[in-house]
């Protein structure tokens, strides 16, 4: 391999490249746009589900039990209801995502240690909300009737002995103690970005140089396909890894995401990542005609690698067969490293079949272009 | 004039046939897609891993594990002995969780007074929206577990008739989506996706294409006018979008068996609304873009926030306010009211008008601006 020819291709590309500025603000602006958006807008929990009551009863404790509902932040009071109705027309409406209907004995049948009886209706068209709101509706349930209990038998003589404490299930989250799902997002959106990114510039400067002929000349020139590829990577693999330097300070400094494990073996997985991503692009964008094509081809493989790669949702809980899928995306690899070394802060050991898998991959694809440009020579 | 338009969308249709690669994506990916997200897009965790470090060996201790592993949510995975064993599991990801039962559980539950009963539950936080499930059911399982224990605890001191009634009872029922069926909520996502990528797509390179090639001024010199060929270069593209909604609505209705609550007439009105909108609007960007190239980044600007911030997956209400504000400005985001709102709620235009006007405005700024760019082209020639 000839690097005097490497050096050739790498100034001629960089060169192209600083003649588009629109893709390089892409490059900057995209990352920074998307960690933007999930770190701060979609990195909350469920809180603030806007809630509707109709309060038959309005005693001190029914208002108690809305309270308990309402002060934590998890519930809004934004409907006042005078009957059924209204909640259910607020329901079809959207205005509310839950209601509460609390009969006119409440207070009455707690005093007279029988049950106080509340009718809850929860839309059930996003299950996630749902499953927020219902669970949380009866854990809040379940722990004020505790302290009514509590209550109760402190007035009822002879005391009866209660544990001081109540019974409990103790959740401890390891890695992530405090349950941020900023330090969910923020890994997975660093490799969501590098797939992006490294897909988008590969396509485009591959289709580019079709529509414009001057593949042609390229291929009679006296490089190999093995030159050939290698010259159109590297330029690339260096804005790529400039963008993960970006995106991961920003998310180190502003929104606060720790790195628990060795950042070296970060950056070096990382690189390995990108050239896989980047020979993958190389190969697809062989196999594209034009410009739409390629951009067809990468949107349909960004979804594949959006919903099979265990960004947002889990691959346990997958049937086999999509489990069986994922292993032929790249990013799911790297989902697991990168999540491995900055939230778990795990070391190379534990992530060597990772490493195998993005290795492996990234040869097939390599293979694959330099297979499809020998043809095109041909 | 119709004949002029009717003449053009036949030379359209042609152009069409010709490309063969984008015809079968247009059919396939939809499909796909709608495969995928229906199988793989779960909300709900089902078998979760769990390993179970048991201090206490008593009956009460085993008959809690069982009540965990009866449900679907969680499977027994390994019995560990000791705390590092059950660490090393979690770490290298055999397991997701961990239940641990110290020693002197079971002597708990049947005192029922002085010390309260402990169990640990250990989870992988690095999935916060899986760890939060896992922690929830926990506790609910273990909630009605120790509900039954202190009932039992508490009536032998004293007799049934104090505690034997939970103070406040909940009594909570799911409306419109009762088996709290993911992809019936997914399939408007995906049905939103699609057609704001193809209509975008399509209108946004149609332009392009036509210009690139060299083919705009021949259309320029024809007959007709520029909102004539504006009118025919969409309704090929509306009818393959209508086309590949309509395939995916079939397919859920007979194959995973959605249930359209409300008025499909309706669904379909909104549906042309919807498209013609989207389809105006990628007009509109190839009128700003000089190739391709920037055509396809604004499309994948435009798109990006708006499969976030839509309400496509995650709930507007639970996002800082300014981001509510600009999901205000997305299309998108009514569209999947008013899908949602149609098959699963069956509500109509009565409780839905907000959203249609907001369709309908998006519509009428998306037709100005377009007309403004488009006039002013035809101007110059």
């Amino acid at each position: 391999m000839d690097i005097h020819n490497l050096k050739v291709m790498l100034v001629k590309e960089f060169r192209q490249i600083r003649r588009d500025p629109r893709t390089l603000g892409l490059l900057i602006g995209m990352p920074v746009m998307m960690l933007t958006m999930f770190g701060w807008a979609v990195s909350r929990e469920i809180r603030h589900l806007p809630l509707g009551v109709v309060d038959q009863d309005r005693s001190r404790l029914s208002r108690e039990y809305i309270r308990s509902f309402t002060a934590p932040g998890s519930y809004d009071l934004v409907l006042e209801a005078d009957s059924a109705q209204e909640i259910t027309r607020a329901l079809d409406r959207g205005e509310i995502h839950a209601g509460l209907i609390i009969e006119p004995d409440f207070s009455k049948n707690i005093m007279r240690g029988q049950s106080g009886n509340v009718e809850g209706l929860i839309d059930g068209t996003d299950p996630q909300v749902a499953i927020t709101a219902l669970g949380n509706a009866k854990l809040v349930t379940f722990a004020h009737s505790l302290e009514l209990l509590d209550e109760r038998l402190k007035r009822t003589p002879p005391p009866i002995r209660l544990p001081v404490d109540k019974p409990a299930a103790i959740a401890r989250y390891w890695y992530n103690p405090d349950l941020r799902k900023i330090n969910f997002y923020v890994p997975s959106l660093i490799g969501l970005i590098i797939t992006q990114v490294t897909l988008i510039l590969t396509s485009l400067a591959i289709v580019r140089e079709k529509e414009q002929g001057s593949m042609e000349l390229l291929l009679s020139s006296p490089l190999t396909p093995i030159e050939l590829i290698l010259g159109k990577i590297l330029p690339y693999l260096i804005l790529a890894f400039l963008d993960v330097n970006i995106v991961l300070l920003v998310a180190v400094v502003v929104f606060q995401v720790t790195v628990s494990g060795s950042i070296v073996l970060f950056y070096f997985l990382s690189l390995l990542y990108v050239f896989t991503s980047l020979s993958v692009g190389l190969s697809f964008s062989s196999l594209a005609n034009n410009q739409q094509q390629a951009l067809y081809i990468i949107m349909f493989y960004m979804i594949f690698s959006f919903l099979l790669s265990g960004f947002i949702f889990p691959i346990v809980t997958m049937p086999k067969v999509l489990q069986y899928l994922t292993y032929m995306i790249p990013l799911r690899y790297f989902l697991a490293i990168i999540r491995g070394i900055l939230t778990k802060g795990v070391g190379l050991g534990v992530l060597l079949p990772e490493v195998c898998g993005l290795s492996a991959l990234g040869l097939i694809a390599v293979t694959l272009s330099s297979m499809t440009f020998k043809r095109t020579l041909d | 004039m119709f004949f002029r338009i009717l003449e053009f969308v036949r030379k359209e249709f042609i152009e069409l046939k010709r490309d063969r690669r984008t015809v079968v994506a247009l059919v396939v990916y939809p499909m796909v897609l709608l495969v995928l997200f229906t199988y793989a897009a779960k909300t709900d965790i089902k078998d979760l891993g769990t390993a179970v470090l048991d201090l206490d060996q008593t009956t009460q201790s085993r008959k809690i594990i069982d009540q965990f592993m009866n449900t679907k949510y969680f499977k027994l995975k390994s019995k560990t002995s000791n705390y590092e064993e059950l660490r090393g599991l979690i770490d290298r990801g055999k397991c997701f969780m961990g239940i641990v039962i110290p020693a002197g559980f079971g002597k708990d539950i049947e005192s029922g007074g002085g010390r309260a009963a402990r169990i640990l539950i250990v989870i992988d936080g690095s999935i916060p929206p899986t760890a939060i499930q896992a922690a929830n059911y926990s506790r609910l399982i273990a909630a009605q577990y120790f509900g039954t224990g202190l009932q039992g605890g508490a009536a032998s001191e004293r007799g049934q008739s104090i505690i034997s009634l939970s103070p406040v009872n909940l009594k909570a029922r799911l409306l419109y989506n009762p088996n709290l069926d993911a992809i019936f909520f997914m399939i408007p996502g995906l049905v939103g996706y699609l057609l704001t990528f193809l209509t975008i797509m399509q209108s946004a390179m149609a332009v392009i294409r036509e210009r690139e090639g060299g083919t705009f001024d021949q259309l320029l010199v024809t007959p007709l006018t520029g909102f004539e060929i504006v009118v025919a270069k969409l309704i090929p593209f509306g009818i393959i979008s209508i086309g590949a909604v309509s395939l995916i609505m079939v397919v859920s209705v007979y194959w995973f068996g959605m249930v359209i609550a409300g008025s499909l007439k309706l669904f379909f009105a909104a549906l042309l609304i919807f498209i013609v909108a989207s389809l105006i609007f990628g007009f509109f960007i190839s009128s700003i873009s000089q190739n391709q190239i920037q055509a396809s980044q604004m499309t994948i600007f435009y798109m990006l926030p708006s499969m976030i911030l839509s309400g496509m997956y995650f709930p507007i209400f639970a996002m800082p306010k300014i981001f509510q504000y600009i999901s205000y400005l997305l299309p998108l985001r009514y569209f999947l009211v008013i899908m949602r709102g149609i098959t699963l709620k069956g509500v109509g235009v009565m409780e839905m008008w907000p959203d249609f006007a907001g369709i309908f405005g998006f519509l009428a700024v998306a037709s100005a601006l377009t007309l403004w760019r488009l006039g002013g082209r035809r101007v110059q020639g």
